[in-house]
């Protein structure tokens, strides 16, 4: 009984692990919907740092243009669901994809959740985190047409040795705790997320656009 | 080596090569980033505006292509200041440059002529503002 139990548990591990590696190299759904505008809407934020939103949003429209799709300004996005009463990205992300095909016109929306953005500091060093996953739909049919998580990390300290070494470096590290520079590492992490093999396969604008398949 | 070995790393040399050299930017971005964390993170709109602006002229300048939306961005900078005639330009180019916004422009440029025949409104920030839902 016991040695049963235990083989559908290693069963089960087996099929989850296959599933997740299937779903990831499964581009069937956006070569069929084959986008070629994506609004971004405003970033779900799961940390209590109330700057990520808008520091990702400054840095979200050129990778993502960069692969050849038509990005929908991100400022006048945030203006415009404001002007209709919506401000909460909670809500926002809750809403049928359809809604940004009336409202804007999209092929498609992207979805996006900050799950880590902090400075963690060890000792004398410090790491600072950006972790965001992101989900694009088709506004026609809804599917989820694409899926992605990145993390940037940027560590310091820990390198220079001495006593004098290790007093700079606790300075450093106490000036830097007040005024963390994630620009750098947000726009790191958008641009990594969309290139191959993992990312978007490239759009209209980008000349490799149809011939990149292989990459993926 | 023999002949065969060396034209391989030559051909893989090359490659690599024209592989570093292939990553060439589709648009313009100049200062595009800083200009919308002038005003998302900074709050500051007149330098946003600046740096928005200056972007598109160095972009047209340049021959390069002016990214998407930078027009539109431009065009609701301008509306939000009181210059509807100037907005209603640049979304115009906005849907010219780029087809897939041409609703959304469209729509817009609708939406000011309409507040444009009604008597003036004290309500100038808000484009869409009618189509508030309860």
């Amino acid at each position: 009984m016991k040695k049963t139990f235990l083989g559908l548990i290693v069963a089960m591990f087996f099929v989850s692990g296959c599933s997740t590696t299937m779903q990831k190299k499964d581009y069937s759904a956006f070569y069929a919907h084959s986008p070629r505008s994506i609004v971004v809407v405003p970033a779900l934020n799961n940390t209590t740092e109330i700057n990520a939103p808008s520091v990702f949003a400054s840095t979200i429209t050129a990778p993502l243009a960069e692969r050849g799709y038509y990005v929908f300004p991100v400022y006048l996005t945030d203006i415009l669901l404001k002007d209709i009463g919506l401000s909460e990205a909670g809500h926002i992300h809750q809403l049928p994809p359809s809604r940004f095909l009336d409202l804007f016109g999209a092929d498609a929306v992207l979805f996006v959740t900050i799950v880590d953005w902090s400075t963690k500091y060890i000792l004398i060093s410090s790491s600072v985190v950006v972790h965001m996953k992101y989900e694009l739909k088709d506004t026609r049919t809804g599917l989820s047409l694409w899926q992605g998580e990145q993390r940037a990390v940027r560590s310091s300290g820990g390198g220079a040795g001495g006593v004098a070494g290790l007093i700079v470096m606790a300075i450093d590290a106490a000036i830097t705790a007040m005024v963390v520079d994630y620009m750098p590492l947000a726009r790191q992490a958008n641009q990594q997320v969309f290139l191959p093999s993992k990312g978007l396969p490239v759009g209209p604008y980008n000349p490799e656009y149809k011939t990149d398949q292989s990459k993926f | 080596m023999n002949k065969q070995q060396i034209c391989l790393v030559v051909i893989s040399l090359s490659t690599l090569l024209l592989c570093a050299c292939a990553p060439k930017s589709l648009f313009y971005w100049g200062d595009y980033e800083t200009s919308i964390s002038d005003r998302w993170v900074e709050n500051d709109n007149d330098i946003g505006e600046q740096h928005l602006q200056q972007t598109i002229t160095a972009a047209e300048q340049s021959g390069s292509k002016v990214p998407p939306g930078l027009y539109a961005d431009y065009g609701i900078m301008l509306y939000r200041r009181g210059n509807p005639d100037g907005a209603i330009a640049y979304f115009d180019k906005e849907r010219k440059t780029f087809p897939e916004s041409r609703l959304l422009m469209s729509k817009l440029i609708d939406k000011i002529h309409e507040k444009q025949k009604k008597t003036p409104t004290q309500d100038s920030q808000s484009i869409l503002g009618e189509e508030k839902k309860p």
